[in-house]
């Protein structure tokens, strides 16, 4: 329970500084500014789920992002109708805190050790592609995340 | 101009500017087909064909015996979100058949322009951004403030270049570059950090570059079966990522003493 109440805590935290980000990004891509509040709730929302699952809940990092892009995806495709505004503007922003940027430079690094050092060379093949693969992962996670939840909303594009 | 179009050739003309507005403001190309046929619904255009590429727009209408087809060139495709908004705005109110007349409608649709907000705002709110993203990888605040700074430099290279007309690739891996160096400098000389806590603070930094838009958008077209469209916004943010990561690289390879030389 405390452990929970902690995974919440962390979570909150890091959820207010994605909103943060979410709404700088927003910002840099010219987002109307009377939707910033809610590209700001959907930055919250998006990292509190993931910190909550993956910390709290013990879930898989990729599963952890794949929930929380879904729930943030289902939340968006209510209120953007509402405010007649197209759902990528909220929810592309509302992703951006959840780039896995250690491991592209893990991979990165261990890269550049590979070609200038040839010792040791399994280990760095293996870090390489442990963290390329866990990024590629978490960006496809991401990128499903925001796509899957409209397909069960909408109809097929060629219906008449 | 438009006094001497055919109301065909006039609506032609407005479904194809409204195509390439959104093309060129960054808009999904689902998007795009979508606000087309409804616009298309709208003004009882029946026999309608439409095809958009990286390349450009073409919009093919028939009426009786007369034929019209209307093609625009699609240059760049930037990101305006602010534009992409206001054009969504304009299909939903001839959608709703508040607006009617092709005319008006095609004036509104061209006097949509693309809006930015001021860039020292978005430096320093950018580089906020770049402390934030240290934060969230488990950095110090010493950590978070060298970010902080590195960002402002990263940011400030960035619209330099793109004010200079500089390919956008090279201005990402130039600001990767500047930006990352500027984070080790103060991390390892002013605030003198611990060495496995400066590489989180240099990476948070050019997070700020990440493409987040070509690539969800390019996902999405793939997705919803806009491949060749979509494959081309995969590639240019992935082209993007690795101009920033030849940058970061760079400051990695200098900083860490690396360098063949």
């Amino acid at each position: 329970m405390v452990n929970l109440i902690i995974a919440l805590n962390t979570a909150l935290i890091e959820g207010i500084l994605a909103a943060f980000i979410a709404v700088a990004f927003a910002m840099l891509f010219a987002s109307p500014s009377k939707v910033l509040v809610y590209i700001a709730f959907g930055g919250f929302i998006t990292r509190f789920c993931r910190s909550f699952l993956y910390t709290g809940l013990h879930f898989e990092i990729v599963i952890a992002c794949f929930c929380a892009c879904a729930i943030m995806s289902l939340l968006f495709i209510y209120i953007s109708p509402k405010l007649g505004v197209p759902r990528p503007v909220f929810t592309v922003a509302s992703i951006i805190s959840l780039i896995p940027g250690m491991d592209v430079y893990h991979a990165l690094i261990s890269l550049i050790q590979l070609i200038d050092n040839p010792i040791g060379t399994t280990s760095l093949i293996y870090t390489m592609f442990h963290h390329a693969t866990r990024c590629f992962s978490i960006m496809l996670a991401i990128a499903l995340g925001i796509a899957i939840p409209p397909l069960f909303f909408y109809r097929y594009r060629y219906a008449k | 101009m438009e006094k001497d179009l055919s109301p065909l050739a006039l609506k032609a003309k407005l479904l194809c500017t409204l195509a390439w507005r959104l093309a060129q403001a960054g808009a999904e190309t689902r998007l795009i087909v979508q606000s087309l046929k409804k616009i298309s619904c709208a003004l009882d255009i029946k026999n309608n064909e439409i095809g958009i590429s990286r390349s450009g727009v073409i919009v093919k209408l028939t009426q009786g015996n007369e034929q019209v087809i209307e093609y625009k060139e699609i240059k760049f495709l930037g990101i305006n979100m602010y534009q992409v908004s206001r054009l969504h705005k304009i299909c939903l109110q001839v959608e709703k058949g508040e607006l009617l007349d092709p005319k008006q409608i095609l004036h509104k649709i061209r006097a949509t322009r693309p809006v930015h907000y001021s860039k020292n705002l978005l430096i320093v709110l950018e580089a906020i951004a770049a402390g934030a993203f240290a934060y969230l990888n488990d950095a110090s605040i010493a950590a978070c403030l060298c970010s902080i700074i590195g960002g402002i430099v990263l940011m400030s290279t960035r619209f330099c270049c793109i004010k200079r007309r500089f390919f956008e690739n090279f201005a990402f891996m130039l600001a990767a570059f500047l930006g990352c160096s500027t984070t080790y400098l103060c991390a390892n000389y002013v605030v003198q950090l611990a060495p496995d806590e400066i590489p989180r603070c240099m990476i948070a930094t050019s997070l700020i570059l990440v493409p987040g838009f070509p690539f969800i958008n390019g996902f999405l077209d793939v997705f919803k079966g806009y491949v060749d469209i979509g494959l081309i916004r995969l590639f240019n943010s992935l082209v993007l990522t690795m101009s920033a990561a030849i940058g970061v690289s760079l400051a990695i390879l200098l900083t860490t003493g690396a360098l063949p030389w």
